[in-house]
C-alpha cells in the first residue's frame, strides 16, 4: 500500500463532509434545536463529589496530566469550568496541578472565568494552579505529595495519561478521595477502572463538556462528531459485507472503502 | 494499611528473588516477536540504504525498552545493516550513546577480529525536537544526509561513507521505534510515509501499550512487535538459535522475575476474591 | 466604547493568527505534490517547520517563571512549607547551573574538534577549487592557501598536544593510553603529510600535490574522530561533568525509575483490592486478564500443553480480536472528536462557557 502524504479524493470528501456537518449542526442549534445527550454516570458524579467535599471541608483537585494544548485540553477545560464554578459556589479550595506550562494560561483563564460567573471573583487564587514538572514521574510524585498533604476529598483526572495514571489514582485512593477519571489514552482506562469511582472512556471526555454546560457550540460539536462516527460505522459495515462476499463476487468486493479512501488523484479517470 | 505493605513486600520479593538467585526460565513464545525477527532477517540492504531506529524512552521505561533496543540493534549489527539512531525524546540521549556501544563491544568480544565501529555500523543523530513536524520535514527532504546534517558529535554525515549519500527517505528500508511514551509511536505511523513509500515498521513497546500496538499489528501497519520484556526475551532466544554464542542470560533472568510477579498478581486476584467469601462463610457459621 | 473596540480588534487579530497558524500544514496536506513543489513549499518546508518548533520551545520559560514566582514568593514571605519551596528552587538552580556548564563544555569540545576537522575540509576545498576554479568568487593563490593550511595545522597540533597532556593526569582512566596512542598515531601521520607538503612546490596542482591533499583530508578526518574521543574522555573527568552525572544519572534517573517501579507494587495492591468478581462481566474480565498474563509467562506452559491448551494462542486471539476491536472503537471515537474540536479551534468557533470575552 502506498503512503499517505497528501489528501486523496476520498479523504477530501470526508473532510468536507465533516466541515459541513459541523456547520449544519451549529445552524440547527442556533435555530433552537435541542439535541438529546444520553446520561453519562461519571459526569453526574462530578457534582456529588464536589458536594461531598463541601460537607467534609476538603479541597478538590483537578488535573489534566500530560495533555498538551489541543482539542483534548479544550474538552477538559469545559469540564474544569463547570467544576470550578461549583467549587466557587461552595467556597472550597481548588487545586490544579499542571504538567504543561503552555496550558497554564488557558487553565487560569478558564478558572477565573468560572469564579466570575459564580460571583466570587475575589476568591480566585492564581496560586491554586501549580506547575509541578514537565517530567512525567516528577509530576506524579508532586501530585502524590499534594494529595497527601492537602487530603483532597475529590480528584478529577481528565485528559491524556500515560504510565503515571495508576500512581495518580492510587494516591487518591490512599487519601480516600472520590475519583472521576476520563482518559483519551485507552490503555490507561483499565487502571482507572480499578482505582477510580467513575471512569469516562474515550470520547465521553469530549461529550462531558457538552453534557455539563449544555452550551450550544459544544452540543453542536458533539452532534456533528456523532454523525461522523455514524459515517465511519457505515464504512465498517460496508467493508465487512464486501469482505464477506469476496469469494463469491470478487469484482464487487474489490470496491472496498479503504481503497476508495486511499486511491490518489491519478486513479480517478477524469 | 498493614495489608497493603504486605502486598508491596510480596511484589518486591517476587521481582527480586530471581535476580538475586540468578534463576532463569525459557521465555514464552511470542508470535509477534518471531514475526519481527523474520522481518529484520528478510530486509535486503543496498549500498546507501539504512535502517532508522528511534529510541524514545527515558529512565522510567529503561527496564522494558533498553533490552528491546539492545536485541534489535544486536540483530541489525549482526546483519551489518547500517543504523541511524534518532530520538524525539530528550531523555533518550544517554541511551543513544550507550546502548549501541555496549552491543558493539559484546559482539566484538564474541567474534574477535570483527569490528562494529561508530560511523560504519551506526551513527547517533541525537535528539531532534518537533516530533510530528520534524518527521514530516524529514519525509519531505530530498536528501536525508543534508537534512540530518551532523551527528551528535557535530561531525557532518558526509564524513561517514555508509551515510554520506542517503538520498530521500525511500532509502530507509526499516524503521524501528522503541518507546514507552504515548503519542510518539503515532507520529511514526502517521507521518513517516509519503506517496509511493511506506516503510517497514517494527516496534518495541512497554506492557502497558501492548493492547494499543496490536491494532497496528493486525492492520499490517506494523510488521513486528516486541511486547515488553517478554518480547525482548523471546527475540533474544530466536537470535540465540541462529547465533548460539549470543548471551541473553541477564535478559532471561529479568523475564523470569516478571513471570514470577505475574503469578503473584494472579494469586492476589484469586485471594482477593476468595478471602471475602471465606469471611462471609465464617460469619454465616458463627 | 473605545475599550470595546479594542477588545473586538484584539479578538479579530487572535482569530486571524489562529487561522494562519493552522493554514500552512492544512494546505500542505490538502494540495497535491505538484502544487506543493510549484509553490516552493517543498524547498522551504524544513525552514517553516523549524519556525513552528522554535515557537513551541518558547513555552519552556513559562514553567520556569511560574515555579520561581510561586515558590520564590513562598520563601520570601515564609509561608507554610517554605523550606520545601527553597529545596525546589535550590534543586532547579543547581541543575540549571550544572547543565549550562555541561552545555558550554560540550560546545567548546565540539568547536575544538571542528577546528581539527577543518584541516581536512580545507584541504578538500583547496583541491576542488584548484581542479574546478569557481566562477562566482575570487580564490587566493594555491601557495598562499597551502601556507594557511600549514599554519592552521600547527595551531591544532599544539592544541592536541595540550589535550594529551591533560589525559596523562593522575586520575586518567584505564582507556587513556589506548586513546592517546590512537591520537598520536593519527597526528604523526598528518604531521608527515604536512612535512611533505612543506617540501613540495605549489605553483601548480600536479598528481603528487593532488594525492597529498587527498591524504591530508582523510588523515585529518581520522585525527578528528580520535581527538573527539580523547576530548570526551577528558571531559568526563571534569568536575562539572561529575556533578552532572551525580545529579542526572545518580538522582534524576534513579528517582524516575523508582517512581515507575511503584507501578508494580500499586498494581499488586489494586489486584487484591479492586479485581473482584461481582458480576458476569467482571468475571469475564478477570478470566481474560488471567489468561493473558499466563500466556505471557512460561511458568505453567508445559502443564497447559499437556492439557491440550496453548495459552499463547489464547492470549494472541484475545489481543488480536476482542482487544483490538475495543481499542479501535475507542481510538476512532477519540479521533473523530479530536477532528471536530480541531476544526472548531482552527476556525475560532469559540464556546462562550469558558470565554466570557464574547459577553
Amino acid at each position: 500500500m502506498s503512503g499517505l502524504e497528501h489528501v486523496t479524493p476520498g479523504i477530501l470528501c470526508v473532510l468536507i463532509f465533516a466541515g459541513w456537518l459541523l456547520y449544519r449542526e451549529l445552524s440547527r442549534v442556533k435555530q433552537g434545536y435541542v439535541h438529546f445527550i444520553r446520561r453519562i454516570p461519571g459526569v453526574d458524579a462530578l457534582e456529588s463529589a464536589v458536594g461531598r467535599c463541601a460537607e467534609q471541608g476538603r479541597p478538590v483537585v483537578f488535573t489534566t496530566a500530560l495533555t498538551d494544548v489541543g482539542p483534548t485540553l479544550y474538552a477538559c477545560l469545559g469540564v474544569l469550568h463547570s467544576i470550578a464554578r461549583r467549587v466557587a459556589q461552595y467556597k472550597l479550595k481548588l487545586l490544579i496541578p499542571q504538567y504543561t506550562p503552555e496550558a497554564m494560561a488557558l487553565v487560569e483563564d478558564t478558572v477565573r472565568d468560572a469564579y466570575r460567573e459564580a460571583g466570587r471573583s475575589s476568591s480566585f487564587d492564581p496560586e491554586s494552579i501549580k506547575f509541578l514538572s514537565s517530567e512525567q514521574f516528577a509530576f506524579a510524585s508532586g501530585y502524590m505529595g499534594l494529595m497527601h498533604r492537602e487530603k483532597a476529598g475529590a480528584a478529577f483526572m481528565f485528559g491524556a495519561f500515560a504510565a503515571e495514571a495508576l500512581v495518580l489514582a492510587e494516591a487518591g485512593q490512599q487519601v480516600g478521595a472520590r475519583q472521576v477519571a476520563a482518559s483519551v489514552s485507552p490503555e490507561q482506562v483499565a487502571f482507572f477502572i480499578c482505582t477510580c469511582d467513575y471512569t469516562l472512556i474515550g470520547e465521553e471526555l469530549f461529550g462531558s463538556s457538552a453534557y455539563l454546560s449544555r452550551e450550544p457550540v459544544q452540543v453542536a460539536t458533539l452532534a456533528a462528531q456523532d454523525r461522523l462516527k455514524l459515517l465511519c460505522l457505515g464504512f465498517i459495515v460496508i467493508g465487512v459485507l464486501l469482505a464477506t462476499i469476496q469469494p463469491w463476487a470478487p469484482r464487487v468486493a474489490s470496491i472496498m472503502p479503504d481503497r476508495l479512501l486511499s486511491s490518489d488523484w491519478g486513479a480517478i479517470s477524469w | 494499611m498493614g495489608g497493603r505493605r504486605i502486598i508491596y513486600l510480596l511484589m518486591i520479593f517476587a521481582v527480586a528473588a530471581p535476580i538475586i538467585v540468578g534463576f532463569s526460565q525459557r521465555p514464552s513464545r511470542l508470535q509477534s516477536a518471531e514475526r519481527m525477527y523474520e522481518v529484520v532477517e528478510s530486509v535486503r540492504i543496498e549500498p546507501g540504504e539504512v535502517a532508522l531506529v528511534w529510541l524514545d524512552f527515558g529512565p522510567n521505561t529503561t527496564a522494558e525498552n533498553e533490552p528491546q533496543a539492545t536485541v534489535l540493534l544486536e540483530h541489525l549489527f549482526r546483519r551489518r545493516i547500517p543504523v541511524i539512531l534518532l530520538s524525539q525524546y530528550q531523555q533518550s540521549e544517554r541511551f543513544l550513546e550507550s546502548i549501541p556501544r555496549k552491543v558493539a563491544k559484546r559482539l566484538e568480544r564474541e567474534m574477535p577480529g570483527q569490528h562494529w565501529r561508530y560511523g560504519e555500523a551506526w551513527i547517533n543523530g541525537g535528539f531532534r525536537p518537533g516530533s510530528g513536524i520534524f518527521i514530516q520535514s524529514m519525509v519531505s527532504a530530498p536528501d536525508l544526509t543534508k537534512f540530518l546534517g551532523r551527528d551528535v558529535q557535530g561531525m557532518p554525515l558526509t564524513h561517514y561513507p555508509n551515510f554520506a549519500s542517503l538520498g530521500g527517505v525511500e532509502r530507509v528500508k526499516l524503521v524501528g521505534e522503541i518507546t514507552g511514551l504515548v503519542g510518539v509511536f503515532d507520529n511514526i505511523i502517521q507521518f513517516l510515509q509519503k506517496d509511493g513509500y511506506r516503510p517497514t515498521i517494527v516496534h518495541g513497546c512497554t506492557s502497558i501499550t501492548i493492547p494499543e500496538a496490536y491494532i497496528f499489528l493486525d492492520s499490517g501497519q506494523l510488521k513486528g512487535l516486541l511486547e515488553g520484556i517478554a518480547g525482548a526475551a523471546w527475540y533474544s532466544e530466536v537470535i540465540k538459535r541462529a547465533y548460539p554464542e549470543s548471551d541473553n542470560k541477564k535478559l532471561l533472568v529479568t523475564n523470569t522475575s516478571l513471570g514470577l510477579a505475574h503469578l503473584v498478581l494472579i494469586l492476589l486476584i484469586v485471594f482477593g476474591n476468595v478471602a471475602p467469601l471465606m469471611k462471609k462463610f465464617r460469619r454465616g457459621d458463627g | 466604547m473605545v475599550a470595546q473596540d479594542v477588545n473586538d480588534a484584539r479578538k479579530k487579530l487572535i482569530r486571524v493568527f489562529t487561522f494562519l497558524g493552522g493554514i500552512y500544514f492544512f494546505l500542505h496536506f490538502l494540495l497535491p505534490e505538484s502544487a506543493v513543489s510549484y509553490l516552493g513549499w517543498r524547498a522551504n518546508h524544513e525552514a517553516i517547520s523549524n519556525g513552528f518548533i522554535v515557537v513551541g520551545a518558547m513555552a519552556l520559560g513559562l514553567g520556569i517563571f511560574n515555579i520561581v514566582r510561586d515558590h520564590g514568593a513562598r520563601c520570601v514571605f515564609k509561608r507554610s512549607g517554605w523550606f520545601n519551596s527553597l529545596a525546589l528552587l535550590l534543586g532547579l538552580s543547581s541543575m540549571l547551573f550544572v547543565t549550562t556548564g555541561q552545555w558550554i563544555n560540550g560546545q567548546k569540545n565540539s568547536s575544538d574538534v571542528r577546528r581539527v576537522r577543518l584541516t581536512g575540509e580545507f584541504a578538500s576545498r583547496i583541491l576542488s577549487d584548484a581542479e574546478r576554479p569557481p566562477q562566482d568568487r575570487a580564490v587566493p593563490p594555491l601557495s598562499a592557501r597551502i601556507t594557511a593550511l600549514l599554519g592552521h595545522q600547527r595551531a591544532q597540533a599544539s592544541a592536541i598536544e595540550g589535550e594529551i597532556a591533560v589525559s596523562l593526569g593522575p586520575d586518567a582512566p584505564a582507556s587513556a593510553p589506548m586513546l592517546i596512542g590512537e591520537v598520536k598515531s593519527k597526528l604523526d601521520a598528518l604531521d608527515q603529510d604536512m612535512s611533505e607538503i612543506a617540501r613540495v612546490p605549489w605553483e601548480a596542482l600536479g598528481p603528487q600535490q593532488k594525492a597529498l591533499l587527498e591524504r591530508v583530508a582523510q588523515n585529518a578526518t581520522k585525527l578528528a574522530s580520535a581527538y573527539s574521543l580523547i576530548k570526551q574522555a577528558n571531559h568526563s573527568r571534569t568536575r562539572i561533568h561529575k556533578l552532572y552525572t551525580f545529579l542526572y544519572d545518580g538522582l534524576f534517573n534513579q528517582l524516575g525509575s523508582a517512581m515507575f517501579a511503584l507501578l508494580g507494587v500499586y498494581i499488586g495492591a489494586a489486584a487484591y483490592r479492586a479485581f473482584r468478581v461481582r458480576s458476569l462481566e467482571s468475571g469475564l474480565m478477570m478470566a481474560t486478564a488471567v489468561l493473558v498474563m499466563l500466556g505471557q509467562i512460561s511458568l505453567g506452559e508445559s502443564q497447559a500443553a499437556r492439557a491440550g491448551v496453548s495459552l499463547q494462542d489464547i492470549r494472541q486471539w484475545l489481543l488480536e480480536v476482542p482487544n483490538s476491536a475495543a481499542f479501535r472503537a475507542i481510538r476512532l471515537g477519540a479521533g473523530v472528536a479530536g477532528l471536530m474540536l480541531a476544526i472548531r479551534m482552527w476556525l475560532s468557533i469559540e464556546s462562550t462557557s469558558f470565554s466570557s470575552r464574547e459577553r
